[in-house]
């Protein structure tokens, strides 16, 4: 027999929305957000140009874990979808 | 080790690329005339997820390292090296984690000269590395796997079993006494 008890990353925001460390998301959330701002990773928000289909995105969770195997830290990245057509 | 912050974000877009707009992101009065949907949002630099954006970090953290004097070759392309007559750096490249081995004169340098061209955090003496854990011992490094192994028990419901000691053939590492060593 497996033990998958084991609790799972959430895999979307709204599932952060549900979990009970709903705070800790959300400032990874804002701190991913604020580093991308502050690289200037994103542009100007434009109409999207015709013919051109924008990629989607994913927010992707993950609890860092130390050498103990206890939580150290929250984190939140946003991440392109780049599918090939 | 030292650890990239954000290595992805290093390198320039060498093409036009669109996101869907982040639900998080708030859009200005501007931009409000038609749906959301209308819109799109234009990246100024690469992003996980693109398929260019390994490359494109790979490639710049690679020019910057020949242009400091490491050598690189095709067959090893993570490994950058820097050697003198007593000295040495050896820079190894995993995706966004970087190690480093050196000679105390030589180790600060190249880190130094990273930190000096990207965001980086320094780790001090590497504790893990693709799932190996590594201690630095006063007689040596000892390399183990402890917190997977826990892991994996307790997957099992193995973890409250009694431990008991499994028996191994024990080989001296000194290569004069090792029976197998091999012969001239």
């Amino acid at each position: 027999m497996i033990n998958d008890n084991e609790d799972h990353e959430p895999r979307s925001i709204k599932d952060c929305r549900q979990s009970e460390n709903w705070p800790k998301w959300k400032d990874a959330i804002e701190a991913e957000l604020n580093s991308l701002n502050k690289r200037k990773v994103f542009g100007p928000v434009v109409r999207t140009p015709k013919g051109v289909k924008p990629v989607r995105y994913k927010w992707v969770f993950v609890r860092k874990r130390n050498e103990s195997g206890e939580i150290a830290r929250y984190k939140a990245r946003l991440v392109a979808q780049e599918f090939s057509q | 080790m030292m650890d990239v912050v954000t290595a992805y974000l290093y390198g320039s877009l060498d093409s036009d690329i669109y996101m869907k707009i982040p639900e998080e992101f708030s859009l200005s009065d501007a931009n409000s005339s038609g749906s959301r949907e209308d819109y799109s949002i234009k990246l100024n630099k690469y992003l996980y997820g693109l398929k260019q954006s390994g490359r494109m970090s790979y490639n710049r953290l690679s020019e910057y390292l020949l242009k400091e004097g490491y050598k690189n070759d095709s067959v090893c392309p993570c490994i950058f090296l820097k050697r003198s007559a007593n000295e040495f750096a050896i820079i190894v490249v995993y995706v966004d984690d970087i190690n480093i081995i050196g000679t105390p004169k030589e180790l600060p340098k190249a880190i130094d000269c990273l930190k000096k061209e990207f965001e980086m955090k320094d780790l001090g003496k590497t504790k893990f590395c693709l799932r190996l854990e590594i201690e630095h011992l006063n007689n040596g490094i000892f390399v183990h796997q402890e917190t997977y192994i826990t892991k994996v028990l307790k997957r099992f419901y193995m973890d409250k079993s009694h431990p008991l000691p499994t028996p191994m053939v024990v080989r001296s590492l000194d290569v004069e006494k090792d029976p197998f060593r091999p012969r001239e």
